[in-house]
């Protein structure tokens, strides 16, 4: 009984294995041909008062992942992390959601998401405060998310971009 | 924009005449590096600190991971790639003019920098190196154990805004300019290489960023720079036109591959 339930189980498995396999081939195979799997993954940057952390979720084997940092340095004016698909990969950001999260007195930042060629952007916000904004960002050659603010960043505060629904088999 | 830039020109110097062609800066005595290596076999979690200070608006340092050998080497991707510009501070400068030097050349920022680098959470086989242009007082805490570092000489190149063939000025913490291209050769064994639309608060245009694999767009809205990596000998260029406002003097960065 419990063998003939399985089957199914196993061929949905199977196929759902063979999909995601044959779309990762195609995105191997073809130079810089677009494909419809999104971008999943979290990227976060966060300070809490004690110096700024960037973090990703990105597979290394398909993103790689880097980290920019720009204005007066004890107080940067950007944290930019930035995840880029390997050489002949593009993904699609259909539901990026962007979150920027302040909390304290003077804390101040704002929050972006890109994916190549459209972004998302919370403005800055300050105070204990949280800002968040959702949208189909298009073709991803990339992935940004960056803290900004038009004077340097106050901790303490979170920026968040993430394209959600990591697919489980 | 150009008049807010015809301004600032003018307020600073108000002189006339552009000049100057892309143009890269190898100064060895301004590059210094560090390479952190395994001291055991496989791989392992990374984890570290940097910090440093900048002897002028257009220090930089940049930090990479590199496996493999030969021309088969490559980024590390579990390495989170760094870069770090201080940015204009100090003394004001108009660029793209006959006298570009208002005040006092040297344009000292003694401006403490604190980065934290990691293989976020992925164990690293892989050499990391940290290159750094006009960088002075540097510290590299490791908080993983299993690494160690050693001094290296990088071999690097940086070209800012006022070397490209741009106009414009910049004090304050601010450039304000208008940008066209800007180009730097890279080493025989391979490098790395960043460009910068320099545009980062305001500003608008798009460009190209080559010498990679392949060409990446960019673009003041939604992404103004870009970074790639080649195993040979490549000219790197940014090329584009771009007017805008940003906190940071350097469009390009070259750092190259060290033998091996």
């Amino acid at each position: 009984m419990s063998r003939t339930r399985g089957i199914p189980r196993l061929i949905v498995s199977m196929t759902t294995t063979l999909v995601v396999a044959t779309a990762s081939v195609v995105a191997i195979g073809t130079p810089a041909q677009a494909v419809d799997v999104p971008a999943y993954g979290v990227i976060t940057i966060t300070d809490d008062g004690t110096g700024f952390v960037p973090a990703w979720t990105y597979d290394p084997a398909l993103w790689s992942c880097s980290t920019e940092v720009e204005g007066q340095f004890n107080a940067p004016t950007a944290v930019i992390v930035t995840c880029r698909a390997s050489e002949g990969m593009s993904f699609i950001c259909p539901r990026m959601v962007l979150t920027t999260h302040t909390a304290g007195f003077v804390a101040r930042a704002g929050g972006r998401a890109t994916c190549t060629y459209d972004s998302l952007d919370t403005g800055i916000i300050s105070g204990f405060n949280a800002a968040q904004r959702t949208g189909d960002l298009g073709r991803a050659l990339w992935v940004k998310c960056a803290a900004y603010s038009d004077i340097p960043l106050i901790p303490p505060y979170t920026v968040t971009c993430n394209e959600p629904g990591l697919p489980t088999l | 924009m150009r008049r807010l830039t015809a301004m600032v020109a003018t307020l600073l110097c108000g002189v006339s005449a552009a000049v100057a062609v892309p143009a890269a800066r190898a100064e060895p005595g301004r590059a210094t590096g560090w390479v952190i290596t395994r001291t055991g076999r496989g791989p392992a979690v990374l984890k570290g600190k940097f910090t440093g200070s900048a002897n002028s608006a257009t220090a930089t340092a940049v930090l990479f991971a590199l496996s493999g050998r030969g021309r088969s080497r490559k980024l590390a991707n579990a390495f989170t790639t760094g870069r770090i510009d201080w940015g204009a501070d100090g003394s004001p400068r108009v660029y793209g003019v006959q006298s570009p030097c208002v005040a006092a050349c040297t344009d000292p920022v003694e401006t403490p920098a604190g980065y934290t680098f990691s293989s976020n959470g992925h164990k690293l086989d892989a050499a990391v190196y940290v290159a750094t242009w006009d960088v002075h007082n540097v510290t590299i805490d490791l908080m993983s154990p299993g690494w160690r570092v050693r001094p290296w000489t990088p071999s690097m190149r940086t070209v800012q805004s006022e070397d490209a063939g741009d106009a414009g000025a910049r004090a304050l913490h601010t450039t304000v300019g208008t940008f066209s291209a800007a180009e730097a050769p890279g080493g025989r064994y391979g490098s790395i290489g960043w460009g910068i639309l320099p545009c980062g608060t305001y500003g608008s245009g798009s460009g190209r960023f080559t010498g990679g694999p392949r060409a990446w767009p960019v673009d003041c809205e939604y992404g103004r720079s870009a970074l790639d990596y080649t195993a040979g000998a490549t000219r790197w260029r940014m090329s584009g036109d771009a007017t805008g406002v940003g906190a940071t003097v350097n469009v390009l960065v070259v750092v190259d591959y060290p033998v091996g």
